[in-house]
């Protein structure tokens, strides 16, 4: 399998008007993260660090953008990185990157937590506190490769209609299901899947996803 | 191939968007839909794109307490290759997929329909004991064992790699408010107090009981609350 190098770095600031899809570069190589995780699955603690290193902002930050409370996102971040290390072994890369199986992870738990009574309460409370508090994201100056990232998926987002916009946001960002999505919206199942789709193919090809 | 149905559910699927029954519906439809999986690895990648655009490094104390936990934790060896022709669990959803916990209780779900939502549900506020449940069905030993108990009937995964089963039971009579079914492994004279099954919703009982060892019997009795060193009342047995 072919894994390009620009989707662990961080592809961040390429012109997006390109209308091919982008691969940050010419030049495609093994995901340095199959290696590391060979190393974590034989109980290597600086390969799992690195591991770490590579994908706690995004493990975290999906957390944080599903569940809104920083503490659960937390938490599942713990969970995500110690499933990594118990079941690094049993990861098979022809299923997908190394990125794709944790981020993945990250994102199921964070949406079972919202799906659960008690996650839910505790989530309205803290929209409740980020009300009257400034979110220490804004306050925090981020890292530059987060930003590029940011904001080319940002500006992808941008070039979705508003309706696939708000299936993508309901859907991924905040946990519903497609047809709590479909209820929500008041429109049928089949409308809210057909946007979701149409949204995550336009996002693939203008964040130059290669598989 | 089937209708345009199943092929809609990829795109759900990739953003965890599916409820349980749909779920399942997609996994069948994915192994068997080559061009569906090429979607769903696109998307997935997608998605570790939007994930990256969230990306917020946490506190260092985080990884700090996963350190020290990875430290205490027990790492899972590779899943070993079945011998051909020998394929207790599904014939025909093959192996591309993780065991997900999903995917397996829809094989469940042939064994004991209706009882999957409920437990669902409750694995989703259970995250550890999730963990050792995916962990004993991904096992490559695992088999399956059905059986009757009394007038209701028991499926029982068992691991000797993993040195633990998890059982669900149906049709037993309800438990009174004060009291509790409880598993035992019995070997010879020795019996072993092996865990409690708890309620799943609509009478049904599931239990995930360790130390496994090489027992002769699974029973189960119904017993007062609290700790209890051997069965005090009448006993279930599954014939290992």
């Amino acid at each position: 399998m072919r894994w390009v190098r620009a989707q662990v770095a961080g592809s961040g600031g390429f012109p997006d008007r390109e209308e091919t899809r982008e691969n940050g570069g010419d030049f495609a190589e093994a995901d340095p993260l199959d290696g590391l995780l060979r190393d974590v699955a034989v109980g290597d603690l600086s390969a799992f660090e690195a591991v770490y290193r590579e994908l706690s902002g995004a493990v975290f930050g999906v957390a944080r953008r599903v569940l809104v409370d920083t503490a659960q996102a937390e938490e599942v971040c713990q969970e995500v990185f110690l499933e990594v290390w118990r079941t690094s072994a049993r990861h098979d890369p022809s299923r997908g990157s190394v990125s794709a199986w944790v981020t993945t992870i990250a994102h199921r738990r964070a949406v079972d937590r919202v799906r659960s009574e008690q996650a839910a309460s505790n989530r309205l409370s803290a929209l409740g506190r980020l009300e009257s508090e400034a979110t220490p994201h804004d306050t925090v100056p981020e890292q530059v490769e987060h930003r590029l990232e940011r904001e080319k998926v940002r500006r992808c987002l941008r070039r979705l209609t508003e309706q696939q916009r708000e299936v993508v946001r309901l859907t991924y960002y905040t946990g519903y299901t497609q047809r709590q999505a479909a209820d929500l919206l008041r429109v049928p199942l089949t409308t809210v899947k057909g946007r979701l789709r149409d949204g995550l193919i336009k996002l693939r090809d203008c964040l130059g996803v290669m598989v | 191939m089937r209708g345009p149905g199943e092929h809609g559910l990829t795109a759900g699927y990739a953003v965890d968007a599916l409820e349980p029954d749909e779920v399942r519906a997609a996994e069948r439809h994915l192994a068997e839909c080559e061009d569906c999986r090429r979607d769903l690895a696109e998307f997935r990648e997608t998605t570790v794109r939007l994930a990256r655009g969230e990306a917020t490094e946490p506190r260092e104390q985080v990884w700090e307490s996963i350190l020290v936990e990875a430290r205490g934790t027990r790492q899972l060896p590779p899943v070993r290759s079945r011998p051909a022709g020998r394929s207790p669990r599904s014939p025909s959803a093959g192996r591309w997929l993780p065991w997900s916990l999903a995917a397996v209780l829809a094989l469940f779900s042939v064994v004991l329909t209706g009882t999957l939502v409920s437990v669902q549900e409750r694995l989703a506020v259970q995250e550890a004991q999730n963990a050792e449940m995916e962990t004993l069905l991904a096992a490559a030993d695992t088999d399956r064992l059905d059986a009757s108990v009394g007038e209701g009937r028991a499926t029982l995964f068992a691991s000797y790699d993993e040195d633990a089963a998890i059982l669900l039971v149906e049709g037993l009579p309800e438990a009174p408010a004060d009291m509790t079914y409880r598993m035992w492994w019995v070997d010879g004279n020795e019996v072993r107090p092996a865990g409690m099954l708890k309620p799943s919703g609509e009478g049904r009982y599931m239990g995930m009981a360790g130390e496994m060892g090489s027992p002769e019997q699974l029973w189960i009795s119904l017993e007062p609350l609290g700790e209890a060193a051997e069965p005090s009342g009448e006993e279930y047995v599954i014939d290992m």
